[in-house]
């Protein structure tokens, strides 16, 4: 039996129809891939901030920096309050809660380098599921109060995202 | 005749299908559209959070090189909600985003609408450096430093030591105060009276009388009394330490966000003094000069009385501040390790 024209006409239409909404599938799955994409840069971005912004903050607070009178010395850590701020970061809850607000998802420690080869502990954190770890490492001076000595350390921060 | 007909059903037919089918494309594209429109809101919105909450996270840094830092955020006109208390944070009005606060020291109005917001991040070095301060403000607020016969030149001195950077006005009297902003911040100063001199006619006003307490200004200790609108008695009253914290005062809502900020800066100072004071025990116990040693011994001790003291003690945590400058300056008379 010969289809009719109507059906004919009828078939075209649903053909081109479906044409129509297999292209803007596609248009849709090409614009979602893009969009994740777009969302992974973004939280590389991200976590590279939070990396930079927990690095800067050890790097500039008064709880570890040397001081003269009241006037800081740049990229210089007096190893006294190092030592005393690991130990009350891992002696007092209040306190490192309080400095989590800050340092969040990371590992702060400080490795000497040269004379010596002591080490600190600062704060660790590494509850949330990690998927990526950055590392920072920043030179800076480890400055001994009872000596008036200085030596070369590195500050490493790894922010876990 | 009944071709005719069948065609002419046929015809509508045709036209029902393309109008639905067109009707369903619209739709479609009308709601892409939508979505992106309030994913773009949501990105512009985000944007402008994460780049506030940057320069936030990074005053420390930026503190540490000078210790008064004017930063101007710049971005499309933006409405945000500053809030002190069990929820400290900095929100976009109705986006539903916000940055936690939590630990800061930010000074503010609650509402700042506005497409430039200013900055000023200074330490809090008392004398040593506790944490820095951010005063946030809108070019909507005149700062107005009533210089009147109780004031003593005080006002004066305070006003030359303010930023430039904010709208600011130093006058004899308020009657010659510029107009078209939206809020007043009076400053007055009295060393005898606990009342402002002064009755403005603004609209929306707040006072910051500062009465210093006996020997001291306003760069050591005192109160600051905090009159809104219409108030002829204040709303609040509460101890001052530094002019640094008379300057929290003058950008702050009212006198509980003035509360509720200090309180946070005295949780950082109470771990700051602790580490002082442990520093100083760590020095002393393996000290071998026998001419240093002794000198800690005091210090020491103001150093843990401070970590209990709270905002309320004022006057004693300013006390012991003094006492701990001098023991510094022993110290470095004598060559020894200091205290900060």
């Amino acid at each position: 039996m010969k289809p009719r024209n109507a059906q004919i006409q009828l078939g075209e239409s649903t053909a081109a129809i479906v044409v129509i909404i297999i292209l803007i599938v596609l248009g849709l799955v090409f614009y979602s891939v893009l969009s994740r994409s777009n969302v992974d840069d973004k939280k590389i971005e991200i976590a590279n901030l939070e990396a930079i912004e927990v690095a800067s903050f050890a790097t500039a607070i008064p709880e570890l920096h040397c001081t003269f009178l009241g006037a800081a010395s740049a990229n210089c850590f007096d190893a006294v309050k190092v030592a005393n701020f690991s130990s009350l970061l891992s002696s007092d809850t209040d306190a490192y809660l309080y400095y989590a607000e800050f340092f969040k998802n990371a590992r702060i420690s400080i490795e000497e380098v040269y004379p010596g080869n002591a080490s600190w502990l600062i704060y660790e954190n590494n509850k949330s599921v990690r998927q990526s770890e950055l590392p920072v490492y920043i030179p800076i001076n480890l400055y001994y109060p009872l000596d008036d000595d200085y030596s070369f350390a590195v500050l490493k921060v790894v922010k876990y995202s | 005749m009944a071709i005719a007909k069948k065609a002419a059903i046929e015809m509508q037919f045709n036209w029902i299908f393309i109008i639905i089918a067109g009707a369903v494309l619209l739709a479609f594209f009308f709601i892409i559209t939508q979505s992106q429109r309030e994913s773009s809101k949501i990105n512009a919105d985000l944007k402008i959070l994460q780049h506030t909450d940057t320069v936030l996270k990074n005053i420390e840094q930026s503190s540490l090189n000078s210790d008064s830092t004017i930063v101007t955020l710049g971005f499309p006109k933006t409405a945000f909600q500053i809030s002190c208390g069990e929820v400290s944070e900095l929100s976009i009005q109705d986006s539903g985003y916000a940055v936690s606060l939590k630990n800061q020291a930010v000074f503010s109005p609650k509402n700042l609408e506005g497409s430039k917001i200013n900055a000023w991040i200074v330490n809090y070095n008392i004398p040593y450096k506790v944490m820095p301060f951010v005063y946030l403000t809108a070019a909507d607020r005149l700062f107005v430093f009533v210089n009147d016969s109780n004031s003593g030149g005080k006002v004066e001195q305070l006003f030359y030591e303010f930023s430039a950077n904010f709208s600011s006005v130093l006058v004899n009297d308020i009657s010659s105060v510029p107009e078209g902003y939206d809020t007043y911040v009076y400053v007055t100063y009295s060393t005898t009276s606990n009342t402002p001199n002064i009755n403005p006619s603004n609209p929306k006003y707040l006072i910051i009388h500062i009465k210093p307490d006996s020997g001291s200004d306003y760069d050591g200790v005192g109160n600051v009394q905090f009159y809104k609108t219409g108030e002829a008695v204040p709303h609040a009253g509460f101890a001052y330490l530094k002019k640094e914290s008379v300057f929290g005062a003058m950008f702050s809502e009212d006198g509980n966000f003035y509360k509720c900020t200090m309180e946070k800066v005295f949780t950082r100072a109470k771990y700051v003094n602790t580490l002082h004071a442990d520093r100083a025990i760590a020095i002393q116990k393996n000290m071998t000069n026998t001419v240093c040693e002794p000198v800690y011994v005091w210090p020491v001790y103001y150093l843990h009385e401070m970590k209990s003291m709270n905002f309320s003690s004022m006057p004693d945590y300013y006390d012991n501040l003094i006492k701990l400058e001098k023991g510094n300056k022993d110290l470095a008379k004598l060559s020894c390790p200091l205290l900060y």
